[in-house]
């Protein structure tokens, strides 16, 4: 199923604000579920009169809008490719990234699965099929069922960047439509393995591996080991505008950053920006 | 001490001014920079912006707009100058002495493949060649047009045009290559030119490659290849009025299972390769004097093929051994029709009737040793081939040896060196002779001999 999420949220009473100012963001399905739908309620409430429109499908969207002059804050869970900015310098126009929070993607399996940690080097064999039995990795012999994003989302490119080396998939491997699903099909399936944000590490029947990095220390995703850079699959999750951002979209950025804004970022499940030294 | 913003300054200067090729490999470095705290997420992404920027303003290469779904952009091709001696005597027992073909010419080749690679594991592409024959690319100078020195002579054709979807762990297999369109084939066809598949040909249709990794025994991979080529669309025969058409396809059916054990080294390929090979032709029987003809004739055409190449390092270079050994099933029949003079009649075969034997056989032998990447690399290849007439056809065979009829045997010898890992030289001598030098026309030649001296620029 297309992981699309339409979500228009119109935060405001159009009807008494005949003035009232638009700020039209649009883009991954990551941030878009949770996180800025909090942000922008919660910006509403100190700033009155200001309507969001907030279209989540997916990372690539939200950077073509920006590109194409239909958003003013293009939400991204992955970085802009150097295709997509050359295309936009094309039209005139200046990608500028900003980074608003972290992303770290847990590896999970069924909590009656007797391991409880992984290589990264076994991370990437059972996702590129290398290895399709659990005892291969130390587990209970049986095939391994995978579970990942769906080809439209951009954590499911980001995967295969940060932990498989750019390799394709496994062909046994099932698509989900978002993170809940596939928490709920691993918490199912004692055989299961699927990766999900951080937010979805708690989901019911599920635990999280800690990933053995080559030095042989071990490594959980949490909120230090994504900023002191360890844990090795944390992404940055970005904003982009066109060139600085100014009006609504530098204020609601600005916003964002702040203390206040960074908190709703942690309660929503992701890794706030670390305050600037 | 430098702040954290004149170190960004620094660095993205120093980036900058390193060149454009080195910004689009900066990368790593500044990963290695966040790492080292150097700078923060928002600095470095604001870098690799910057450094995109950079590049599409200031590089030829940043200034290709490809859409975003283009992940690979590949121009290939080559150039090739060539002196070609031929010497064709007729096999007629009866031909006047001096009838042969002696001539020299002056050829010359050129190909340009670009192949786009697209997300998903797709690839598309296409490729331009002189000349307009299945089995040459080949044009020739001093061939004069309207006037001497005229480009009217000198054509570019649509050689390949095709779509391919390629990747690995695909339901069971290890590796997949599906291709429609007209494309090259991935047949083990050992020996020169591709002996039983011409090396220029591009096939018109499917193709199918599945691999499959330490199949029957830990270390032995599995191929299994089939083809479905269009001969020609709609068929049309003498038996119907000139320029209609018959609804139904001419094919070409190919089915080859490749068990291989094979390693890399020093980028030549080592190992043994055996593929049994399966090739029919399927389409309306042909009538009139379409029967006694190789190249309009698809019927009676069923034959099995047992390629086999085996190379082993010998004082550091590949020393290679192949063979193939082919028998159509209905070579017999082939051969009868191809005999016959006889319009709308095959003979039916029997040797006590005076007909042909069965000629229903062809091999190959071969040995080559070297091999042609680096400057100074020079390969050494020495051939036997024969080919009866009804076991195979012209239409697939090597165009250079016995001019691509059947009915022909006899060896190749062929030296190249390479000057540069991309410009090389090589000079290849064809000896033909007939296996039935009393055979009608068009089934080889008494006496075919061929000498090529190339000159190659690969790019």
């Amino acid at each position: 199923m297309k992981n699309s999420i339409l979500l228009l949220a119109v935060v405001a009473v159009m009807a008494t604000s005949a003035s009232a100012q638009k700020l039209v963001i649009k883009g991954s399905d990551t941030l878009g579920a949770k996180m800025v739908p909090q942000l922008a309620e919660a910006y509403r409430a100190k700033t009155p009169g200001i309507v969001f429109e907030i279209a989540a499908e997916g990372s690539t969207t939200g950077i073509a809008a920006i590109t194409d002059g239909t958003a003013d804050i293009g939400m991204s869970s992955r970085r802009a490719r150097p295709t997509e900015i050359s295309t936009a310098l094309a039209k005139g126009v200046t990608m500028k990234p900003c980074v608003v929070s972290y992303d770290a993607i847990a590896v999970i399996v069924n909590e009656s699965n007797p391991l409880t940690q992984m290589t990264m080097r076994q991370v990437e064999q059972i996702f590129a099929g290398d290895v399709k039995d659990w005892s291969v990795v130390g587990g209970n012999a049986g095939p391994i069922s995978i579970y990942t994003r769906n080809t439209s989302s951009g954590t499911y490119q980001d995967w295969k960047d940060l932990a498989m080396k750019k390799r394709d998939y496994a062909s046994s491997s099932q698509k989900m439509a978002g993170n809940e699903q596939i928490a709920a099909e691993v918490g199912k399936n004692p055989a299961g393995i699927g990766y999900v944000g951080i937010a979805y590490k708690e989901a019911q029947g599920v635990k999280v591996l800690a990933i053995m990095l080559k030095d042989g220390s071990l490594v959980r995703p949490e909120v230090a080991t994504v900023h002191n850079k360890t844990y090795p699959y944390a992404r940055p999750n970005f904003f982009y505008t066109n060139g600085e951002p100014s009006g609504l979209a530098g204020q609601f950025i600005e916003y964002l950053l702040s203390a206040e804004g960074q908190e709703i970022v942690a309660k929503s499940g992701f890794v706030p920006v670390p305050a600037a030294k | 001490m430098l702040n954290l913003k004149s170190k960004f300054l620094a660095i993205t200067a120093a980036l900058l001014c390193a060149g454009a090729a080195f910004a689009q490999d900066s990368g790593p470095l500044i990963e290695v920079l966040l790492r080292k705290g150097l700078i923060n997420d928002t600095e470095a992404e604001d870098l690799r912006a910057e450094l995109v920027k950079d590049f599409v303003a200031n590089t030829p290469a940043g200034k290709l707009n490809l859409a975003s779904s283009v992940t690979g952009l590949k121009l290939a091709g080559d150039v090739r100058v060539r002196f070609q001696y031929d010497n064709e005597v007729p096999n007629f027992a009866s031909a006047a002495v001096g009838a042969n073909n002696d001539r020299s010419r002056y050829r010359y080749r050129f190909r340009f493949a670009p192949t786009v690679s697209l997300t998903n594991n797709w690839t598309t592409g296409f490729r331009l060649e002189t000349a307009n024959g299945a089995t040459s690319t080949n044009d020739d100078f001093g061939n004069v047009g309207s006037t001497i020195f005229a480009k009217d002579g000198n054509t570019v054709n649509v050689g390949q045009v095709f779509v391919q979807y390629a990747t690995s762990n695909w339901h069971g297999a290890d590796k997949v290559d599906f291709r429609i369109g007209k494309h090259a084939h991935t047949y083990l066809v050992p020996g020169i030119n591709g002996f039983w598949i011409d090396s220029d040909i591009n096939f018109e249709g499917l193709s199918e490659d599945l691999t499959y990794n330490d199949a029957l025994m830990k270390g032995w991979n599995l191929t299994l290849r089939a083809g479905q080529y269009l001969l020609s669309a709609n068929s049309r025969t003498s038996g119907k009025v000139s320029g209609d058409f018959i609804n139904q396809p001419n094919l070409m059916w190919v089915w080859q299972a490749e068990l291989s054990q094979t390693y890399i080294f020093e980028n030549n390929p080592y190992g043994t390769r055996v593929a049994p090979t399966f090739m029919v032709f399927s389409g309306p029987e042909v009538t009139g004097s379409a029967i006694n003809s190789d190249t309009n004739n698809y019927g009676n055409l069923a034959t099995f093929l047992l390629p086999f190449e085996h190379v082993i390092k010998a004082n550091g270079k590949p020393l290679g051994f192949y063979a193939t050994y082919g028998m159509n099933f209905k070579g017999a029949a082939r051969a009868d029709r191809l005999y016959s003079t006889t319009v709308n009649m095959p003979i039916i075969h029997s040797a006590a009737s005076g007909n042909p034997p069965d000629y229903d056989t062809m091999f190959n032998l071969g040995v080559r040793y070297g091999a042609t990447r680096n400057p100074g690399d020079w390969l050494a290849t020495a051939e036997y081939r024969s080919v009866e007439a009804g076991a195979y056809t012209s239409i697939l065979l090597d165009s250079d040896f016995n001019a691509g009829r059947v009915n022909g045997d006899g060896y190749i010898l062929s030296l190249s060196y390479n000057w540069t890992d991309s410009i090389g030289t090589t000079a290849t001598f064809f000896r033909a002779t007939a296996i039935d030098k009393t055979g009608p026309a068009g089934l080889g030649f008494n006496k075919a001999d061929v000498l090529q001296i190339d000159l190659t620029a690969k790019f």
